[in-house]
């Protein structure tokens, strides 16, 4: 059972590429959030744990490459390591997706990426597909749905 | 802005004055901007009118070259209120210039961060030429929270290797590294203006393309061309299909 709170991309920059709220939170509160979390996760050294205590939850963030993925988690309920495993699959599903993905993939098909997390993690944050394949097939008929779209809003 | 009123960002790129200075402007203006010494005079202090292209975007952009004897001397002046309009129109800028893990690091440190506090919003590179400084002191170096001092801003100064002496691609987060890595973040800086490229756009893997479906619309889009009379619409309709197609079928 998963409960994320909120998934953040943020670059080594400190630009946020990417960010899905589970929880209802003010904006304010939400921009303190990411301040503070771009500040913490962007500090820490290579060998330090990947599950750090902030407030009253757990985040639990990776680095591949220039990108760190931010998940802060509901204590009683998330498992952190399982956590781990929700955000390695996003980009595997991601670099499968895009074919080898980087930040500027995300930034100009910012779009993409929701649709393959929202095929991932339901609106309240509980983990919906684990299947890479099936959540590429969903994403591959999103895209001929919207090709097709385009073909007939021309035609017509 | 431009004469004809696009807008044209500037990057500065600042070297250490010192023996090496033609081969570090060579290979940096090469490797970097892929600014050839034949086409290029890479004397001249603003190199203008060129442009910078990934797969998605295109942005034009001048380079501003300066050089500098006393690091410290330089980058006061430029966060000085008298240099606030030439930092307002950078999109980012590169130092190169040997860092030092001695005394005067602090010093160093502490100059690099009020540098990169008044760089809101704009890349922040420093080219380190000191061949002692390894990859992985450099990621620590990154990593150390001194050096994210203007994260509030959301803004960092990044250290970059510019020897390459392991020759690795890759550091141990799998992130590029030298001069590509300069590339990837100029790559992902806020310009101003630009225009997108025709891209072609990611897609799962996929060989099941509807055929019959496809025929169809070729036939629906081949009546509709006949039925225009006018023959610019009618090569505009094709082009516009053709563009279509060509899409779907990727």
């Amino acid at each position: 059972m998963t409960q994320i709170k909120y998934m953040l991309l943020i670059s080594r920059q400190g630009k946020v590429r990417l960010q899905k709220w589970y929880v209802s939170l003010p904006n304010n509160e939400k921009t303190k959030i990411i301040r503070n979390l771009t500040s913490i996760v962007l500090s820490r050294k290579a060998k330090m744990c990947n599950i750090v205590e902030f407030g009253d939850h757990k985040v639990v963030y990776k680095r591949y490459a220039s990108l760190y993925f931010v998940c802060g988690i509901t204590q009683e309920v998330d498992n952190e390591l399982l956590t781990l495993e929700v955000i390695h699959r996003f980009v595997e599903t991601m670099d499968t997706y895009f074919g080898n993905v980087c930040e500027l993939d995300i930034i100009f098909n910012f779009e993409k990426a929701y649709n393959i997390l929202d095929d991932m993690l339901m609106c309240d944050g509980s983990l919906a597909e684990s299947s890479k394949k099936e959540i590429l097939n969903h994403v591959k008929t999103m895209d001929t749905m919207e090709h097709n779209d385009h073909l007939d809003r021309v035609l017509s | 802005m431009n004469e004809d009123g696009s807008v044209c960002n500037k990057i500065l790129i600042a070297f250490q004055d010192n023996d090496q200075i033609a081969n570090l402007k060579e290979s940096v203006l090469g490797e970097v901007f892929r600014l050839d010494k034949a086409n290029t005079n890479h004397d001249e202090n603003i190199i203008k009118g060129l442009t910078w292209s990934t797969k998605y975007y295109e942005v034009r952009y001048d380079l501003y070259v300066d050089t500098f004897d006393d690091f410290e001397e330089w980058c006061k002046d430029l966060i000085s209120s008298e240099y606030d309009d030439l930092r307002e129109v950078l999109s980012g800028i590169i130092v190169i210039d040997s860092y030092t893990m001695e005394k005067d690091k602090i010093d160093q440190n502490k100059l690099l961060g009020q540098l990169g506090s008044v760089l809101q919003d704009k890349f922040f590179v420093f080219m380190n030429t000191n061949k002692d400084i390894s990859q992985d002191v450099i990621d620590e170096l990154n990593d150390d929270n001194s050096m994210q001092l203007t994260s509030d801003s959301g803004n960092s100064v990044e250290i970059i290797n510019y020897h390459n002496v392991s020759n690795l691609k890759l550091n141990q987060y799998n992130e590029k590294i030298g001069f590509e890595r300069v590339r990837e973040i100029i790559d992902t800086c806020e310009w101003s203006g630009g225009h997108r490229v025709q891209t072609v756009e990611a897609k799962a893997d996929s060989t099941d393309v509807d055929l019959e479906s496809v025929f169809n619309r070729l036939k629906e889009a081949r009546l509709k061309y006949l039925e225009i009379e006018d023959e610019d619409e009618r090569e505009q309709f094709a082009l516009e299909i053709s563009n279509e197609f060509a899409e779907f079928l990727q």
